[in-house]
């Protein structure tokens, strides 16, 4: 191999970096669908939505693999290799975490204070910042790909730290709703439920949460691989 | 044979037959030089998809063959004559003869035993350490000029480091002037007409100035500087015009810049190849040239001229070693380098080939591989490196500790074997 090849790597992690958002942002996108599909107590659109969320995601670490794999050859990188690893497998993470809610809304039961008690509510505006916060997560590479460009310069690098900065407020608002639904759910009254019902419904919480956290810490690695 | 015959003024058959020899040689280490180098040259304007693989072949075969023919013949003198101690061979200009056939076999066996195994080998250190070695082992280290070489290996340190540094400022400022500039279009026609007439400049000017004696054309320097200023600017108002013309509101802002940039990127591959071929062609005719001088003349002349043809002849090797195993290299290479865009391309090239070309005329022969290397990290650099890996560094200096020892020793084998053959 030439020697020129071998000085800037044969294989650009940043196009894949793109390639594996897309994908773990098609898992995202299926959060609500699912919670959706769950709460109208429609399990075959339940085990439809799951189906795809397993599959995006096995794709998606494929190509963090991929990534992974070749990243020792690239030489002159703009960015240091261990914030990019740390950044991706935040990324992956986004995926990660849509897995771990399917697993546990398959397994959902419902109380009687979820529509009444507002409980549905509370979780779909969880979902909702969580899903929010991920997006404006995904927003970040799309401005990064263009600071790439044009050389790590300019304006973009503190639009970037703003973008950062949302999804931070996004994630304090996600661990506030997080709370309130874990003291709604420690109240729950139905004598027919069931303790173990409750563990599941605070893993389908937990896992939202820890969609916001990831996204958040998406920002925070890409603060560091733009940072002067 | 009959005009070689009477160019050379003897018809003794051993002394026809090193003759043929050398041309052999000679032809040989073009064709490895075509072969490996000049891909790296290339590469670039393919990676960035500027040039097809196949225009990238045409324009290097013109610009190589222009270079080492109207530029090539500084470096040729130093490697014929420079490095080691001549008079010391007066008495005996036959074992000179066979030393300089021996240095062009053995950098070219090196070389071709580099390209296969994908060895960051300049083809000038081979040629570099080939004749130091040969030196060393006929009259010891008094046979050197230390001086020189030591000027030479100077050079190999500071080439890259230029490189770098004018590839970093380059970028730097395209960078600040363009790329961030709030009307990227007013700004690629106010500056990017600038950088091809600079880049038409330097090529005319490398080319004039003390270039066209090769053609019994002697500039002075006023006409030199003021031909090439006009040329760079009729360059800079054509360039002009293209840039007004085009439309460019298909593309992106950024995808808009480094769209013409691409365009000027066929300039600099050009100017690329046009340094590559002044400076490089010098390593396998100017060992050639040696052996035609010592028969020429039959003792150890100071100053002969090299002769066109001969020149000629370097270009039209390394353009078949370009043809017939360099398109792979290139290809290859040209796919795996995409990070490369044509702004970053063009700092690299733009500042490699300037680098190169002086040093040419310096009459110092450096690696323009390795100085192209320097441009590509000084880019790198400017864009703020996070991550290094030392393996490639690590292979550059190997290829430097190992090229030298390797290719005089190689040497020196081939010349006890040439002496055996002769003596038969």
């Amino acid at each position: 191999m030439s020697i020129l090849a071998k000085l800037l790597g044969s294989h650009a992690p940043f196009e894949l970096l793109s390639k594996h958002l897309d994908k773990v942002m098609l898992c995202v996108d299926l959060v609500k669908p699912l919670l959706d599909a769950a709460s109208n107590q429609n399990q075959d659109e339940v085990k439809r939505i799951a189906e795809d969320v397993f599959r995006l995601e096995h794709e998606a670490d494929e190509i963090k693999l991929k990534i992974r794999d070749h990243l020792p050859k690239a030489t002159l990188l703009p960015v240091s290799r261990g914030d990019l690893l740390n950044y991706l497998k935040t990324q992956d993470n986004l995926a990660d975490n849509v897995e771990d809610l399917v697993l546990s809304v398959s397994q959902l039961r419902f109380p009687s204070c979820w529509t009444d008690g507002g409980m549905h509510d509370e979780l779909m505006a969880l979902a909702d910042y969580s899903v929010s916060a991920a997006k404006e997560a995904a927003n970040m590479l799309g401005r990064f790909e263009r600071l790439r460009m044009i050389g790590f310069a300019g304006d973009i690098i503190e639009e970037l730290r703003e973008i950062a900065n949302r999804i931070g407020q996004i994630e304090a608002k996600a661990d506030r709703k997080q709370f309130k639904l874990v003291q709604m759910v420690l109240e729950i009254q139905d004598p027919d439920w069931h303790f173990a019902y409750s563990y599941v419904l605070l893993q389908v919480i937990r896992s939202l949460g820890k969609m916001a956290d990831n996204a958040e810490s998406m920002g925070d690695y890409m603060r560091l691989m733009i940072a002067d | 044979m009959e005009y070689l015959i009477g160019w050379l003024g003897t018809s003794d058959p051993v002394v026809l037959g090193i003759a043929a020899t050398a041309i052999v040689f000679g032809f040989y280490m073009a064709w490895n030089i075509g072969a490996n180098d000049v891909a790296n040259a290339m590469a670039t304007s393919v990676g960035s998809g500027s040039l097809t693989y196949r225009q990238a072949i045409w324009i290097a075969a013109a610009m190589e063959l222009a270079g080492a023919v109207l530029a090539g013949s500084h470096v040729t003198n130093t490697i014929r004559k420079g490095m080691i101690d001549v008079q010391l061979f007066a008495h005996d200009p036959q074992t000179l003869m066979l030393g300089m056939l021996a240095a062009l076999l053995a950098a070219a066996v090196w070389l071709n035993i580099a390209t296969l195994f994908g060895l960051p080998v300049s083809t000038t250190h081979s040629i570099v350490g080939a004749i130091v070695g040969f030196g060393l082992f006929i009259y010891g280290s008094t046979a050197i000029q230390w001086i020189k070489v030591f000027q030479i290996v100077l050079s190999w340190i500071i080439s890259p480091l230029a490189g770098a540094l004018i590839a970093y400022f380059l970028f730097v400022l395209i960078r600040k002037t363009i790329l961030t500039a709030r009307n990227t279009s007013r700004a690629l026609l106010r500056l990017t007409p600038i950088f091809a007439g600079l880049t038409i400049l330097l090529i005319v000017l490398a080319t004039v100035y003390k270039g066209l004696k090769n053609l019994n054309l002697q500039l002075d320097t006023s006409t030199a500087l003021f031909s090439s200023l006009t040329a760079g600017i009729i360059g800079a108002g054509i360039f002009y015009l293209y840039v007004s013309r085009r439309d460019g509101s298909r593309y992106d802002e950024i995808q808009n810049v480094e769209r013409v940039f691409m365009v000027l990127q066929v300039a600099t591959a050009a100017y690329v190849a046009f340094a590559h071929g002044a400076n490089d062609v010098a390593n396998a005719i100017g060992p050639m040239a040696a052996v035609f001088a010592i028969i020429q003349n039959g003792v150890i002349a100071l100053k002969v001229p090299v002769p066109m043809w001969i020149l000629l002849m370097g270009g039209v090797g390394i353009v078949i070693g370009l043809a017939t195993w360099g398109y792979r290299v290139i290809k290859t290479v040209g796919k795996s380098i995409t990070e490369l865009t044509p702004t970053r391309g063009f700092s690299a090239e733009f500042s490699c080939a300037t680098v190169v070309l002086v040093c040419s005329k310096l009459g110092l022969p450096v690696s323009t591989t390795h100085t192209l290397v320097g441009a590509v990290v000084g880019v790198g650099l400017a864009q703020g490196l996070g991550s290094v890996n030392l393996g490639v560094m690590r292979s550059i200096i190997a290829s430097w500790l190992l090229t030298l020892p390797v290719a005089g020793g190689l040497t020196i084998l081939i010349y006890l074997g040439l002496e055996a053959v002769i003596q038969l």
